[in-house]
């Protein structure tokens, strides 16, 4: 019931090696992911005749790059998606329509990272952005000083608590259970326990956000293979079939916007929910998208798991997110700790749960799972639905 | 239009985005909603007392020199002159 069309599964995917510092190039770590995600799904390049991967721009290679890296052969949808989309979601999410709709059978999804501040969690001693960008933002933003998205958060942050209250350690949770599942993730790169005294004294980069509520830049990639739900009933692994997937922008952008707090979050899930036909509290286990502590949160809420504003006595002091809880969430450690593979690991890691095939950190018995990225102006998000 | 806002919200900035701005470190951020229309959002900053600096203060609009332009900035008005 995933919109119309063809039912559709994932059916494998697959990362590069991940690094903080010197690495293999990004061309080569995002050719090594979608290397291993074909031979996961055990399927050939020859296979795949379609191709979707989504950038911010021009920092990773493109479709017409993978085709000759991995000969693929002829490919009847393609696209490169850059700026606006669901961050490293966007290009799953058009594989998904691709598939549905039968414009091609096998589809690649991509997404490489190459290590910089890029356009989130930058916060550490990684180049800067380029300043500028469109006039609006030269005219109106940039001579306040403001750039890039951490102050963008920042405001955000403020809001909330002027709004709905909360504590500095609701935020602190998030970035714990970060590094706890990470401690179970043999790919991970921060898989060192964090205390919240540690959180709390992490620098304060815009009040009331601090270092640690950001993302870790990191170099690697994934990749993931969508195709129908009948071919992968063939394939090695038990099938894992996207029960909905959904897209919203709200109204606004990462500066203005009448809902600051939560952008399209709230209709996203309402389009999941209702193309599912399921509900929250079907669901064993989430990933939810923490390129900032305060993203995760506004995902929770909106999604519906509690009510907005309340996430931070919903967590339990972290209980509820970590292992053994009521939900498990960003099982790998997430952007924060893995390291930020932009999102599109939180699909993979949703598969590989559903699979069983998770090892340390697997939850027991998941069945269903949602999956969610970026947030505000730019979200994307999927039901899976395992065996 | 009057000039006339409030707090929206507001963020001290404390590392340097860029490096144009390092030297005025920190310094405020804000969004101020206009009171011509609600939902009308500017970018800008706060001066004067940073005790005022708190979402929903009443702000009035500055021009203050900048480089080789002006910038339009927003000052809290003092408590009862908000007329």
């Amino acid at each position: 019931m995933s919109a119309s069309g063809r039912a559709v599964a994932v059916a494998g995917f697959g990362y590069s090696t991940v690094h903080r510092g010197p690495s293999p190039t990004v061309e080569v770590l995002t050719t090594d992911a979608c290397v291993a995600s074909i031979a996961d799904a055990g399927l050939a390049p020859a296979d795949i005749d379609g191709m979707f991967e989504y950038q911010i721009g021009n920092e990773s290679p493109k479709c017409h790059y993978m085709q000759r890296a991995l000969r693929t052969g002829d490919l009847a949808a393609y696209a490169d998606i850059m700026g606006t989309g669901a961050s490293g979601l966007a290009g799953a999410l058009a594989a998904v329509d691709a598939v549905a709709s039968g414009a091609c059978e096998t589809a690649l999804a991509f997404r490489g990272m190459q290590q910089q501040a890029g356009n989130t969690g930058s916060a550490s001693g990684d180049p800067l952005p380029q300043a500028g960008g469109s006039p609006m933002h030269d005219e109106l933003v940039a001579p306040f000083g403001m750039f890039g998205i951490i102050p963008g958060i920042a405001l955000r942050m403020q809001r909330r608590s002027f709004e709905y209250g909360g504590r500095p350690e609701d935020y602190g949770h998030i970035a714990i259970n970060a590094r706890r599942w990470a401690a179970l993730n043999e790919r991970a790169i921060q898989r060192a326990p964090l205390t919240m005294e540690a959180y709390l004294s992490s620098r304060m980069l815009c009040d009331p956000l601090r270092l640690l509520d950001c993302d870790y830049p990191v170099s690697g990639a994934c990749a993931v293979i969508v195709t129908t739900v009948e071919r992968a009933r063939s394939l090695r692994h038990p099938v894992v079939e996207v029960a909905a997937h959904a897209q919203a922008t709200g109204d606004g952008d990462w500066v203005h916007g009448t809902d600051l707090l939560y952008g399209g979050a709230p209709r996203c899930a309402e389009r999941l929910w209702h193309r599912s036909g399921l509900t929250p509290a079907d669901m064993d286990l989430a990933q939810l998208y923490d390129g900032f502590t305060y993203i995760t949160l506004a995902w929770l809420e909106a999604l519906g798991f509690c009510g907005f504003g309340e996430a931070g006595d919903w967590l339990e002091d972290g209980r509820m997110i970590g292992p053994g809880g009521g939900l498990p969430l960003n099982t790998t450690g997430g952007q924060l700790a893995e390291g930020r593979l932009h999102g599109l690991s939180g699909l993979a890691e949703a598969v590989c749960q559903l699979r069983g095939d998770a090892g340390a950190r697997q939850v027991p018995h998941a069945r269903h799972a949602v999956v969610a990225v970026s947030a505000g102006p730019q979200c994307g998000g999927m039901i899976l639905r395992g065996r | 239009m009057s000039g006339r806002g409030t707090i929206f919200s507001f963020t001290v900035i404390r590392r340097a985005f860029h490096p144009g701005f390092a030297a005025d470190l920190p310094y405020v951020v804000a969004l101020v909603e206009l009171a011509e229309q609600a939902g009308l959002h500017l970018i800008t900053s706060i001066v004067g007392d940073a005790a005022q600096l708190r979402i929903g203060a009443e702000v009035a609009v500055e021009f203050e020199p900048y480089g080789d332009f002006a910038r339009p900035v927003f000052r809290p008005l003092a408590r009862g002159s908000a007329a």
